[in-house]
Order: structure tokens, then sequence, then C-alpha cells
């Protein structure tokens, strides 16, 4: 074959491939709100996860769609269609004031910097509303003596500007199908009450739709100890309802499918379970419980309505559902949160304190992930 | 042969002109033509207020006195199973766009919510609620700290051009309250150079409802 005849070739075979019609994923949202991100991040991908972002007033970065595959062969599985801040409510430990931060104000969001996002550890994604996206290694994800893996996660965060306070509102999806969700607060403590201890707690509204949006149901795993046994049991959650997290009993919420199975027939999951550091019961009767399960209704955004979302209780079963998560950050005021001056001024800032959760697949993968 | 090389390059270069795949497509988009679960463009919010502000029902609960536009905020009505199926198929999803309007009616402490479909252009919801309920907007705040920045006595204790003033919202417990169903916020004040607080700030509550600037005010929030 002479060089002419091996270019119209190549020609050809390049332009029968770049205009055949594929079966390609139409994103539902455009650049620079549709991210994929494989993992590993450089080399062959292993996992990989789309999604969807948008930055609003009021509820800072909401995630809007974000599907996970667990081999470049496997087929894409949905793991939410909305995921967002439902409130933060900050309680003062004097009984007034009690601030809901989500449903009485539509704050601004912080315009994101080069400092609060330097090319070394991330890019800006937006403009006018911005996120800051980073891939990050994750430390050690698993180590069998010398044979040790490090991850990677895909990290997305913006931040509310709610009076004196910053909120950062951050979504994690991790190389192994992990996700975290996490609220930070810091900023100037309310003037007035610079000795006053007070609670922010998040609440996050998670619109699951595992495999789709049918068939999704809810099971309160429980672990129980009796003599010298271990006993790990779930129970499926038929209506709309809340419930509290025993940290004796490991309290988590399974969302299953009714058909999403893994190789090895085993029905799939994702677990959510806290990461907290106690739990804050105050007067609201939406504090009353750490876990919450509602039917997927247009229009139930907020978390502080929650004890009337459940009434009356819709079934909750192999259907569209919606869970909730509750965790506190206490602040306890510290003098690392600053100090009056001379003019009796207050200067300082409070550092970081974080509220957060974690959604870990069960059974998704037929192995252990990222295994050789 | 020649001729045939040169028909195989132009064939080339159409095809990777005009045949690319539907993904870069997407990528391409601009902002001003979104796809469904992009955010509202300006475009569109400006639309969605035009078509609510013009509804009869949405008038009629708004009144003739002094209102607000507090929102417009995205709504994406979630499609069916079946309906998002054709997203791997290459298909876009058909998910409607709508926007949710809000305002607020201060006689009588009143929120009215409209949901506009925004291809249609129709109102399709209107419904109302308390007021307390109806969240502050930014436009109020920045009215708030016109109203104390404008507050003679005040300008006596501000040094001016010094603070910058932040909000908190005021909701009322009791019928005694004087900020009970009016639309209140307490007013911080901020050295815009130290960035702290003014610690001897006298306690300033403005009552948008009335227009109001009081100072004293025990309780800034309930």
């Amino acid at each position: 074959m002479n060089i002419r005849k091996g270019l119209t070739l190549l020609f050809f075979m390049t332009a029968l491939f770049v205009a055949s019609p594929q079966t390609v994923f139409a994103a539902p949202c455009s650049s620079p709100y549709y991210i994929e991100q494989q993992f590993p991040s450089t080399g062959a991908e292993q996992t990989r996860w789309r999604l969807c972002w948008r930055m609003e007033k009021k509820y800072g970065l909401i995630i809007t769609s974000a599907d996970f595959r667990k081999s470049p062969t496997s087929p894409w599985v949905r793991v939410f269609w909305d995921a967002r801040i439902a409130e933060i409510f900050v309680p003062y430990h004097t009984g007034t004031p009690r601030f809901y931060d989500i449903m009485n104000y539509n704050w601004p969001w912080v315009p994101i910097t080069n400092t609060h996002c330097p090319a070394s550890a991330g890019k800006r994604l937006g403009s006018g509303p911005d996120i800051c996206k980073e891939v990050r290694d994750r430390g050690v994800s698993w180590a069998d003596d010398a044979l040790v893996r490090r991850g990677q996660e895909l990290v997305l965060w913006g931040v509310i500007d709610a009076s004196n306070y910053n909120y950062i509102i951050e979504w994690t999806f991790r190389d192994d199908g992990t996700i975290l969700g996490r609220s930070g607060a810091t900023g100037l403590i309310f003037a007035g009450h610079e000795e006053t201890g007070h609670m922010h707690t998040t609440t996050w509204r998670l619109d699951v739709d595992f495999n789709g949006s049918s068939g999704d149901s809810v099971y309160l795993g429980t672990h129980t100890e009796i003599g010298l046994t271990g006993n790990d049991t779930q129970s499926q959650i038929f209506n709309e309802t809340g419930v509290t997290w025993d940290p004796e009993k490991f309290s988590e919420f399974n969302v299953y499918d009714a058909t999403l199975k893994n190789a090895r027939g085993h029905q799939s999951s994702y677990r959510l379970m806290p990461l907290r550091w106690g739990t804050a019961r105050h007067d609201e009767a939406f504090t009353k419980n750490d876990f919450w399960v509602t039917r997927q209704k247009v229009g139930e955004l907020y978390a502080a309505n929650l004890p009337s979302y459940v009434l009356p209780s819709d079934p909750v079963s192999g259907t569209d559902i919606v869970i909730w998560y509750s965790g506190s950050a206490h602040h306890r005021v510290r003098d690392e949160d600053g100090i009056h001056d001379a003019a009796g001024n207050w200067t300082g800032v409070t550092q970081m304190i974080w509220s957060a959760f974690t959604m870990m697949p069960h059974n998704l993968f037929d192995k252990s992930p990222l295994f050789p | 042969m020649v001729k045939l090389h040169r028909f195989s390059f132009l064939l080339f270069l159409f095809f990777i002109l005009f045949g690319l795949p539907q993904q870069y497509d997407a990528q391409a988009q601009v902002v001003e033509t979104p796809l469904p679960l992009d955010p509202l463009t300006s475009q569109e919010r400006l639309s969605a207020r035009a078509i609510a502000s013009a509804n009869a029902e949405v008038k009629r609960l708004l009144g003739l006195g002094e209102r607000k536009l507090i929102d417009v905020e995205f709504l994406s009505v979630k499609p069916n199973d079946e309906a998002l199926m054709i997203e791997d198929a290459g298909q876009p999803i058909l998910v409607p766009r709508y926007a949710v309007v809000v305002f607020y009616r201060y006689d009588g402490n009143l929120g009215v919510r409209a949901t506009v479909d925004l291809k249609s252009k129709k109102v399709i919801e209107v419904t109302s609620m308390d007021g307390d309920l109806v969240p502050i907007s930014m436009e109020e705040v920045a009215q708030a700290s016109t109203l104390v920045l404008n507050h003679k006595e005040l300008q006596q204790q501000l040094p001016p051009n010094k603070y910058k003033t932040e909000v908190v919202r005021v909701l009322a417990s009791n019928q005694n309250d004087p900020c009970w169903k009016r639309r209140c916020l307490g007013i911080l004040f901020r050295d815009m150079k130290t960035r702290s607080y003014w610690f001897n700030s006298p306690e300033v509550t403005v009552d948008l409802t009335g227009k109001t600037v009081s100072m004293g005010r025990k309780e800034r929030s309930r």
C-alpha cells in the first residue's frame, strides 16, 4: 500500500468513526456544570463519576444528579438525583437567638478566589456563583503489608455568605464509590454573643435515586451485642418517619434498589452513616430525630417542616424516596475564636468546624474495588 | 487517485465540522440555551418574573400595596425512569424547566409563590403562605442598610464610611412584640477596616413594613 492509499484509508476510517451514530450519554447539564471524573485521575480508568452541580443562593452547592461506574465496562448507576443542604439551624445555649440560616434567608454565595482555590489545589468552576473543584489524594485506601493503594477523591465545594458566618458546603466523590457530605462553619462569632456556646446543626436532603428513581426502599441497620456475640440486622421502614441515631447500635440507613444486584447475586445498597461528635436535641420537633425518610415530593425542601412532611405517613417501600440526615457541630466558644481589643471590639475568627456524613456502597462491587 | 484523495479529504473535513457526536455539542452549549439541569439563565429569570407578575391570581393575592420580589428559583421536576433512560441512548432527558417565583406582600405579612412553566410560559400553580416563612431577600437587606445609614440619630453615632451593616432576621414570638407579623431585621455594624463588630453599637432593628428604625430592642431573633 502506497502512502496515498494509506492516507485515504485513514481519512475514511477517521471520518466514519467521528460521524457514526453513537449511543453516547447526553449530559443533562452543560459545561461547567457537568463534571466527569475518572479514577485514577491519570492512566487507565478503573472507576468514574459523572455529575451535575448548581450553586444557588440560600442552599449553596447542590448536586443535581450523580452517577457512578464501577468499571469501564459496567453500566452507570445513578445515586443522587438531587443532594443539598435543607437547613443549618443555629440555636444559642441561652435560648435565643435561634437562626434558621437556610429557610429564613436567601444568603448569597462568596466568590471563590485564588486564595480559596489556588491552582495548586484545584480549579475554580463557574462565573458569578462559582465553586472549587479539587482532585485529592485521600491517603491509603487499602494496604496488605507491602501491597498498598493510595486512593483519590473528587471534592467540590462552595461558600455561603451567612452574615457573620461563612458556610462551606462540600461534596466528595471517592474512587471506591463512597460519598461524603460536609458542612463547615467559620467566620466571626455573632456580635454580643462572644461568650455564648451554640450549635450549627446541618440537615442534608438526599434525593437518592439508586439505580433509578423507582423501586427504592430504606432499611434501618442495627448492631447489637449480646454476651460474646454481635449481631447485625436490618428492618425495612415502610412509611415516612423520623429515626434516632443510637451510637451503641451503629444505626444507619441502607438504601436498596428493587433489582440491582452485583455479579455475585447480592443485593446492592448504599449505606448512610453518620460522622458525628454528639447529638443535639432541641425544643424544635425536627431536631428530635437524626434520620428521616420521606417520599419524594416536589417542594418539600426544608428540614424544619419534616414533622409535617411525614403526616400523613405515606408508604416509602419500593418507591421514589428522599432521606434526610442531621449532624451537629457544637461550638463551645474558646479563646481561639477571637479577643476583645482595647476598644472593646471583637477581633479574630472562628476556625472551621465540620459536621458530616458518609454514604458507602455495599455489595455494589463484585470484589474489592481498586484491587489488582 | 488524486481525485479520490481530494474527495476523501473534503469528506473528512465535512464530518469533522458537522458530524461531531452529541456529547461534544452538550459541552459547547452556551448558557442562554440551557440543558435540562443547568441553572436558570438571566433571561429565564426575567421571563419567569414577568409571567408571574402578570398572572391574575398573583395580582389578586398581592393586592395594590407594597410588595417585593423575593426570589426566582429553579425547580426541576424529576422525570420517570423510562424518560431518564434515554440519557444513555444519547438523547437529552426531557426535564421540564420550571421557575418558582416568590413575592412578599407587606400589608398582611403574606407570601405568594407562583410556579412558572418556562416552556409554555404559563403559571401552573399559585399558592399563598405565611409571610414569616418567606425568606429575606438581598434587596431587602440593602433597603434596611439604607434606612439605617440615613437615620439621623445613628448618623451622629456612626463615623461615616467606617461601618458596613449586616443583618439577622427578627421573627417575633408574641403579639406584644412590635415586630409581630412584620418584616423586621436586626442590624449588626462591622468595621470595614478591622472587620470587627462595633461592640458598643446600639441594638438597632429595622421594620421594613413600616420603614422605621428603632434603637434599644433587646432581642434580635426568636
